[in-house]
């Protein structure tokens, strides 16, 4: 708990916050997007952000990723809530749009990793609380599945079939009556 | 590996038929789709409606028609997708739920041709509902199982899957008991709902078999997000709630009409409660969501006057964007070729269309009586019939009154039949 006379530090400390990944790596990063983390920012609403935010779950090489992520989306909606005030609305509509395509165009290249990172994204995703990366993440592996058979999703992610001869042949059977 | 609700989430992403094979992949797949039901939501299907079947209550019709939009000659099949659906000629469409066909003696999928034989005879109904007429409903529903199920019961009665989530079900009012069969095995068991209004509208069954509206036809049944309404005797609808396992029954809107009949459907929003009085004014209500209290009917439309105070026009016989198929003329000399009904590959509905057809050769005004057929399963609009000859289609949204087309066979001797009618969806 901090005390009243430390308000002037708290202030200046409350708008960057330190990440510390599960390898023991430092980053700084804005409040703005740390909070882009529902998780991080129930913690900074309790206020037990003091010395850092221990992550044991994201690895440097993913919060690195993570916080690229979380930079460009909270940048692109402080430009969004900026520029309501100072533009028209047919130039503001102008600048949305730019941003939007932009930002889809970063998320975009964003997802061009290995399957791996992908899977190690989401759970991050999932873990931080991110919306929106959890949405993305979610969906290109949803795209990667669409249209693939069974054997081909099991090659494209190592999963193995466990299921015995018996549950696929019912799992056929019922699946047959609707949707072959 | 993923925890299960981020998969449910990825899975949650994909359509019915990815959903589908996903459920081959591993245990941990399987039970995701099959624990996250809501993945398979039935409102999250991908449906057009691919036309309505309509029964003719006469000696000469043999099989329903099809009543369906007509094929634009501009647009042929795409080659990529199946366009040889061939449907059988049916005898009789009894009913309809979620894209799948309940017929005279088994449920045909016709999107895919699929077809399953009924369960063999279902038991004598329970002791005590000999009252209440027999009629066999479908309730499919494709969150649960991709299997089907349907019943045969009393009026007053539901279907409801079995703990297999695939089941075929029968309940009576009175004692409250069900009778759930099972789409695979063809077996059949008893089930049983608690009664859940409170006593408050203590002794409806007894009044409900004071109903005298006894030319009635058929009531419908409505699946819609985990409980199945049933429309009762005296207009009264039993809401049966599969979470719950209990029961109870709703009362029918406070408008006059004795000789009336309400059309119980599912559309776009959820369960739709419609009348057309004798003055062809039309009202549409619908049931406030249970959590909200207590659930009662909420008018939502009122056309305040005769529908055909519009300006509708009569176009000639063979004309509108519908088409009937006439599949009982068939063989007959006179009979013109009507289109392949597998060639109606048309667009989804389109509301949009500027389609309220104003005829000016044709000049006169529209008359006789209206009759509801069907409600549109995916959007606000109400499939209805003046004097057996046209179809038409009112659009909730925007109070406009669609003519479709010629809905009186050549067979047909007005007057000496009875429509009736099931919608056939289609899974994309």
């Amino acid at each position: 708990m901090a005390s009243a006379g430390s308000g002037d530090e708290k202030a200046a400390a409350a708008a960057m916050i330190t990440l510390i990944s599960s390898d023991n790596e430092k980053f700084e990063v804005t409040e703005a997007t740390a909070t882009l983390s529902q998780t991080i920012r129930h913690m900074i609403e309790d206020g037990c952000t003091d010395g850092g935010v221990p992550l044991p779950n994201v690895t440097s090489k993913i919060l690195a990723r993570v916080i690229e992520y979380c930079k460009k989306h909270a940048t692109a909606a402080a430009g969004e809530e900026g520029s309501s005030s100072s533009f028209s609305d047919a130039a503001f509509l102008e600048v949305d749009r730019a941003f939007l395509e932009e930002l889809e165009e970063f998320d975009d290249a964003f997802l061009e990793v290995d399957r791996a990172t992908l899977f190690d994204l989401i759970l991050a995703a999932n873990y931080l609380d991110i919306k929106g990366l959890l949405n993305l993440t979610c969906q290109k592996v949803a795209d990667s599945v669409k249209g693939k058979t069974p054997e081909q999703i099991r090659e494209m992610y190592n999963i193995v079939n466990d299921l015995t001869p018996e549950e696929e042949a019912e799992i056929r059977r019922e699946t047959q009556w609707a949707f072959e | 590996m993923l925890p299960a609700d981020v998969l449910a989430d990825v899975l949650s992403r994909l359509p019915p038929r990815g959903l589908a094979a996903s459920r081959s992949v591993c245990t941990a797949w399987r039970d995701v789709v099959i624990d996250a039901r809501r993945l398979l939501r039935a409102d999250r299907l991908p449906l057009t409606l691919a036309g309505l079947f309509i029964n003719y209550d006469a000696p000469e019709f043999n099989f329903a028609e099809l009543f369906s939009r007509r094929r634009r000659p501009s647009s042929p099949a795409p080659a990529d997708k199946p366009t040889a659906i061939s449907y059988p000629a049916l005898m009789d469409v009894r009913d309809h739920c979620n894209g799948l066909l309940l017929c005279y003696d088994g449920v045909l999928n016709p999107a895919t041709g699929a077809w399953a034989p009924l369960p063999d005879c279902p038991p004598p109904p329970h002791p005590g509902t000999e009252d209440f007429r027999q009629q066999m409903y479908l309730a499919f529903d494709p969150a649960v199982s991709p299997h089907r199920y349907e019943g045969q019961f009393p009026e007053t009665a539901c279907c409801r899957r079995s703990s297999a989530g695939i089941g075929v079900a029968a309940v009576a009012v009175h004692p409250e008991c069900l009778l759930v069969g099972d789409g695979l095995t063809g077996r059949w068991e008893e089930r049983s709902f608690d009664r859940d209004d409170g006593g408050e509208i203590a002794g409806t069954v007894a009044e409900m078999r004071l109903d005298e509206r006894f030319w009635m036809r058929r009531r419908n049944t409505v699946y819609w997000r985990g409980a199945l309404y049933v429309h009762c005797e005296k207009d009264f609808v039993m809401r049966i709630s599969f979470a719950t396992n209990k029961y109870h029954m709703i009362k029918p809107p406070s408008v006059v009409c004795k000789y009336l009949e309400f059309n119980l459907g599912k559309s776009e929003k959820g369960v739709y409660y419609a009348l057309v009085d004798d003055d062809n004014r039309f009202r549409v209500w619908m049931l406030a969501e249970p959590s909200y209290g207590q659930i009662e009917w909420t008018l939502t439309h009122d056309s305040g006057c005769d529908l055909f105070l519009t300006s509708l026009k009569c176009i000639p016989k063979d004309h509108g964007p519908w088409i009937l198929h006439e599949v009982n003329s068939e063989g007959d000399e006179n009979h013109a070729a009507a289109p392949m009904i597998t060639e109606h590959k048309y667009d989804e509905w389109n509301s949009d269309d500027a389609s309220v057809l104003h005829n000016e050769d044709g000049g006169c005004p529209y008359s006789g009586y209206v009759e509801m057929l069907a409600f549109h399963p995916y959007k606000e609009i109400i499939f209805l019939h003046r004097s057996l000859s046209r179809g038409l289609a009112y659009h909730l949204n925007s109070s406009r009154l669609e003519d479709l087309g010629n809905l009186c066979p050549n067979k047909m001797r007005i007057d000496d039949t009875r429509m009736d009618c099931a919608l056939t969806p289609r899974l994309l």
